[in-house]
């Protein structure tokens, strides 16, 4: 008996399992060190792309100069704008400025999405009318509106309108899909042992498509974060890790605007990778069966 | 959790049913009186309209005349007095073994949740799957699930059992198992079964009752008592004399019904 069991639980993952991965950002890093190395010699006379350690050092100088915006909004009652090392410093405000953009415009759409999701999923008729709706949206890129909105609207809200519409419609479509997937087999079921139309939604529709919410929740992140940093550059706020790529040129500092880029892309690993592909990882057991 | 209750229970009675899907028509003036506690197979050829009868018993579907009654009133789906074990076990993936089963008490909300969790594990027990009830069902084998599907119709103690076709996705020898096993439950718990079944043997080794469905619309080809003693016990129920004549007997009616498809 123990041993079907043994056999049937999960297998173990090893901690510690030699992947190939482990080159890859180690070697785009020497890369960039050797290529910079080699345009220095050999192609400009004035260089453009900054070394890892002037990038490094960029980030270090960010981190210790506050912005008084940024650090006052830490400091109780107005008081002279003392240093808190883990506001990241002027960093910190591009980054804190882009956090706030993403989220107010990304889980705005989303319960939006979660609400015209269910509602198309369950209905043919509404279905039907939100389709090219999506359609329209999903095929003009959501930066377009930007200089409409940006007329329109304060910068900030144009911006996370730019957010907005780019998340909405791909999860609009993740979520009507995974209703739609739902087998009627397990509503059957569901009814058959007493379920009722409230219980019906909270206990099988629900969980049933929770995949497909969090792989829509993945989906419309990358596209909020895309349309973010594309708003951010097109809209400057003044501050913002779009903005810091975007106007550093004007400042002279290419490293800045590198450091932007290697932001941009990291916090978007970390909510990527540890906040939806982890929520979306406990339901791949059974999504695809 | 009283067994005699459920015996002393009111029949099921089809009077005078017409169904059809748009021109489809499947049932004409169906009459059948389901005795409580009654084992009742129905076997029939594909398509003869048996899946159908089950919805139309447990209300999935609504008759177009005629009624299908239990205590005076026509079931519905959300009903908790009759329990439905379909074809293929469908489970819940998204919940472990043991919440699976719990799910009727849980719509039901009247116990507390340890109570929920004991009568489960009860059932679950019964079924065989102690020691199961952590497992996800993709972790379970067909026949696992199958009981587990089983197991959840009966926590809310239904007095009426419906079976589509349960192990009609079994191999011979989990199937024979799965038969005994539904056999002793049944003989515990006293429901009255309508037992759906491609099987010859499955049909006659469990029931007290057995209708033949003819094609469609002409409803009951056959309908008879088996007088094999009970209790029944594997191979000398399956070896008994009348066992083999009844299995002649049903194999020439189905054979019949078969024809009179090709004739018409
Ligand atoms: N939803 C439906 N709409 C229209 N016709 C249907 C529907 N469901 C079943 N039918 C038809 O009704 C007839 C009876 O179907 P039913 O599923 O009741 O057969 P069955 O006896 O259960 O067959 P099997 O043994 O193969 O499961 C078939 O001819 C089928 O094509
Ligand atoms: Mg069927």
């Amino acid at each position: 008996m123990s041993s079907v069991q043994d056999e049937r639980l999960p297998v173990k993952q090893k901690n510690f399992q030699f992947s190939w991965s482990w080159f890859s950002i180690p070697s785009l890093l020497l890369f960039w060190i050797l290529a910079v190395y080699f345009m220095d010699a050999f192609v400009f006379e004035n260089r453009v792309i900054p070394q890892v350690w002037e990038v490094v050092a960029e980030f270090w100088e960010m981190v210790k100069t506050p912005t008084d915006a940024h650090d006052t909004y830490y400091t109780a009652g107005g008081e002279e704008p003392k240093k808190y090392w883990w506001t990241l410093g002027s960093l910190g405000a591009h980054i804190w400025q882009s956090f706030k953009e993403v989220v107010i415009g990304f889980v705005g759409a989303f319960i939006v999405a979660l609400f015209l999701g269910f509602m198309a999923g369950f209905s043919k008729g509404f279905r039907e009318y939100i389709t090219p709706l999506n359609g329209v949206f999903m095929s003009i890129p959501a930066i377009a509106w930007a200089p409409l909105l940006i007329l329109m609207f304060e910068k900030f809200t144009a911006i996370v309108l730019v957010v907005y519409i780019a998340a909405v419609s791909p999860m609009i479509i993740a979520i009507m899909e995974g209703v739609l997937t739902i087998k009627g087999q397990e509503v059957r079921a569901a009814r058959a042992l007493g379920a009722k139309p409230k219980q019906l939604f909270f206990y099988v529709y629900l969980p049933a498509s929770l995949p497909f919410i969090t792989a829509g929740l993945r989906i419309g992140f990358s596209q909020a974060w895309r349309a973010l940093v594309a708003a951010e550059m097109v809209g400057g706020i003044g501050v913002g890790l779009g903005h810091l790529v975007a106007m550093s040129d004007e400042l002279g500092s290419n490293a800045a605007m590198m450091l932007g880029i290697v932001f941009i892309g990291l916090l978007s690993y970390i909510f990527e990778r540890l906040v939806f592909r982890r929520i979306e990882k406990r339901y791949e057991v059974w999504r695809l069966h | 959790m009283d067994s005699v209750q459920h015996v002393g229970g009111d029949p099921l009675v089809i009077d005078n049913l017409y169904f059809s899907y748009g021109q489809l028509t499947i049932f004409e003036n169906l009459n059948i009186t389901v005795q409580p506690g009654e084992f009742l197979s129905i076997i029939g050829p594909s398509g003869c309209g048996k899946t159908t009868l089950l919805n139309l018993l447990s209300g999935f579907l609504e008759p177009d005349s005629g009624s299908v009654l239990l205590r005076g009133t026509p079931l519905k789906p959300e009903d908790p007095h009759f329990g439905y074990v379909f074809q293929h076990a469908t489970l819940f993936p998204w919940l472990s073994t043991i919440e699976n089963v719990e799910f009727g008490l849980k719509m039901a909300g009247e116990l507390s949740p340890s109570e929920m969790r004991e009568k489960a594990m009860h059932y679950l027990a019964m079924v065989g799957l102690k020691g199961f009830e952590d497992y996800l069902p993709l972790k379970l084998s067909g026949g696992m699930q199958q009981r587990v599907s089983l197991a959840r119709a009966l926590t809310l103690e239904p007095r009426l059992l419906l079976m589509d076709e349960p192990f009609g996705a079994l191999d011979a020898i989990t199937r024979d198992d799965m038969n005994d096993e539904l056999l002793v439950l049944w003989e515990e718990l006293g429901q009255t079964v309508v037992f759906i079944t491609h099987d010859i043997d499955e049909a006659i080794y469990l029931s007290d009752r057995i209708i033949v469905l003819n094609r469609p619309p002409h409803g009951i080809y056959k309908d008879f008592k088996s007088e094999i003693p009970r209790p029944r016990s594997g191979q000398e129920t399956r070896t008994c004399d009348l066992f083999w004549e009844y299995k002649k007997d049903l194999r020439n009616d189905i054979e019949e019904v078969a024809k009179s498809a090709v004739v018409a």
